[in-house]
């Protein structure tokens, strides 16, 4: 009877203790499909839903002269169920939207699986895991390039510039798309590593192949969707790769608005789904956080750039003497954006992903004017 | 005299002089012709959008002389006043599509 009792003690110990080296209180997701209350707050907020509508929706000139906001999709999630769910010009809930660099995001959720499976540490030289870099870049490490703050030298423009000289167009189109990491790494320095902050895709393919290298020995050659998409459920995801296999950790996922809030969802719940946890303890905080490099010696011309891990950030920045970027939306935000006004944005303080897929050609989404429109369906 | 005429217009055509008489060197051709078929491939094949939507989609400041979608073959070829080629091939529903190894002359 006691040994039995002090079995039983034993046990009762035992139990919660599991649950919480997880660290993962059950949250809503969407495990067997999604809720919607879409019809709902129709009716209970109609004037909010048709702010957000006017906005976003509302076509202005001819198709082919690409002015204003092109929306495809916008999905906003609140509690773990769709508040609000719309799309257009021939996209729905089925179809893949390409979200350009919304796609660094991912690549930051691969490096995070990678260090809780032990494979790597963000403060490893990427040449530990990367052998065909040259020894220049072997200064560099995955904390660098999490943080953009690598020191290559490299030119982030798009087709609006002169393309020659753009160094993401040379390396997806140009010399660089038969190996784009390799490109990237052999690309001399601008800076030494972690002291300054330029945005760069090369960073986040350079980024990919070096976790590749970690994740693919260990699950194969479809390693994002054994690791990543088929834990949350994320059915309709396609991630490119470049022409020796690198997944383009800087551009090419596609994905449905509801794979994208999955992915949302997984973020705004410190990287747990349900009771599962997929990314480390603290891998989401340090990464909605200002990071070091952009503390430094942020170079840019856009005063709302605020970076973190592949993240946006919400935050003002004191040492640059940088105001909050988004004034309407709580200072805990972090998205996810892309090209053409494509975005996965989080806000943990009020339980929301609000997901957007478009076409903008002359960058007319204003982020603080969506995100305001899309709070207000929680007020 | 005719042959300098004759060797100018090589040359122009060589660097692509379009119509509004920019010209545009090889890069930027190279790079027009693999924007084209890799974001045409993967607009058709992947976001499963018309050849028509796709082909506004992937239009560039460049108009590019040749957009070819291939169905049968999955697969789309952008080619640029004869010289200039770039191919892109549809994998699979998770690897969408990829640029061939590099083309150009």
């Amino acid at each position: 009877m006691k040994t039995q009792f002090v079995l039983l003690l034993l046990l009762t110990a035992l139990l919660p203790r599991a649950a919480l080296a997880q660290n993962c209180p059950a949250r809503s997701v969407p495990t067997a499909g999604w809720t919607s209350r879409a019809q709902t707050i129709k009716t209970t907020h109609t004037s909010a839903v048709a702010d957000l509508d006017a906005y976003m929706f509302t076509l202005t000139g001819k198709p082919e002269d690409r002015v204003g906001r092109r929306s495809n999709g916008l999905l906003v999630i609140h509690h773990g169920v769709i508040l609000y769910e719309k799309y257009a010009n021939g996209f729905g809930p089925d179809t893949r939207h390409i979200t350009w660099s919304v796609t660094k995001s991912f690549t930051n959720a691969l490096t995070g699986i990678a260090v809780r499976e032990g494979r790597l540490s963000v403060d490893d030289s990427i040449c530990v895991h990367y052998p065909a870099a040259p020894k220049e870049a072997c200064d560099v490490t995955i904390k660098h390039l999490l943080m953009m703050g690598s020191g290559f030298d490299w030119l982030e423009t798009y087709e609006a510039e002169r393309p020659a000289n753009s160094s993401v167009l040379a390396m997806l189109y140009g010399v660089g798309s038969d190996d784009m990491a390799f490109m990237v790494a052999n690309e001399p320095k601008r800076d030494a590593p972690g002291t300054t902050w330029m945005y760069s895709s090369g960073d986040s393919v350079l980024l990919s192949r070096v976790v590749a290298n970690a994740l693919q020995p260990h699950h194969g050659e479809y390693y994002p969707w054994a690791t990543l998409f088929d834990r949350i459920g994320a059915k309709n995801v396609t991630w490119e790769r470049d022409g020796s296999g690198t997944f383009v950790g800087s551009s090419y996922v596609y994905a449905t608005p509801r794979d994208m809030a999955r992915f949302g969802l997984l973020y705004l719940h410190d990287g747990c789904w349900g009771t599962e946890r997929i990314l480390p303890e603290g891998w989401v905080t340090q990464s909605a956080a200002v990071n070091e490099a952009f503390k430094l010696k942020p170079i840019t011309d856009d005063p709302t750039d605020v970076y973190g891990w592949q993240f946006w950030l919400n935050a003002a920045v004191p040492e640059q003497s940088i105001a909050q970027p988004f004034p309407d939306v709580p200072a805990d935000m972090f998205a996810a954006r892309g090209h053409w006004g494509q975005s996965i944005t989080m806000i943990p303080s009020l339980d929301l992903v609000v997901v957007r897929v478009g076409d903008d050609r002359d960058g007319s989404t204003d982020f603080n004017e969506l995100l305001k429109r899309a709070i207000a369906l929680t007020r | 005299m005719r042959t300098t005429l004759g060797t100018t217009i090589i040359i122009m055509l060589g660097l692509g002089t379009s119509a509004c008489g920019e010209s545009y060197g090889n890069t930027e051709l190279r790079l027009l012709v693999n924007f084209a078929a890799k974001e045409t491939c993967s607009c058709v094949f992947v976001m499963r959008q018309s050849d028509a939507a796709c082909l506004e989609y992937s239009r560039q400041f460049i108009p590019v002389g040749n957009v070819d979608i291939r169905h049968g073959q999955r697969r789309v070829d952008a080619t640029q006043g004869g010289t200039w080629a770039g191919t892109a091939r549809f994998v699979d529903d998770r690897l969408g599509c990829v640029l061939e190894p590099s083309g150009g002359p």
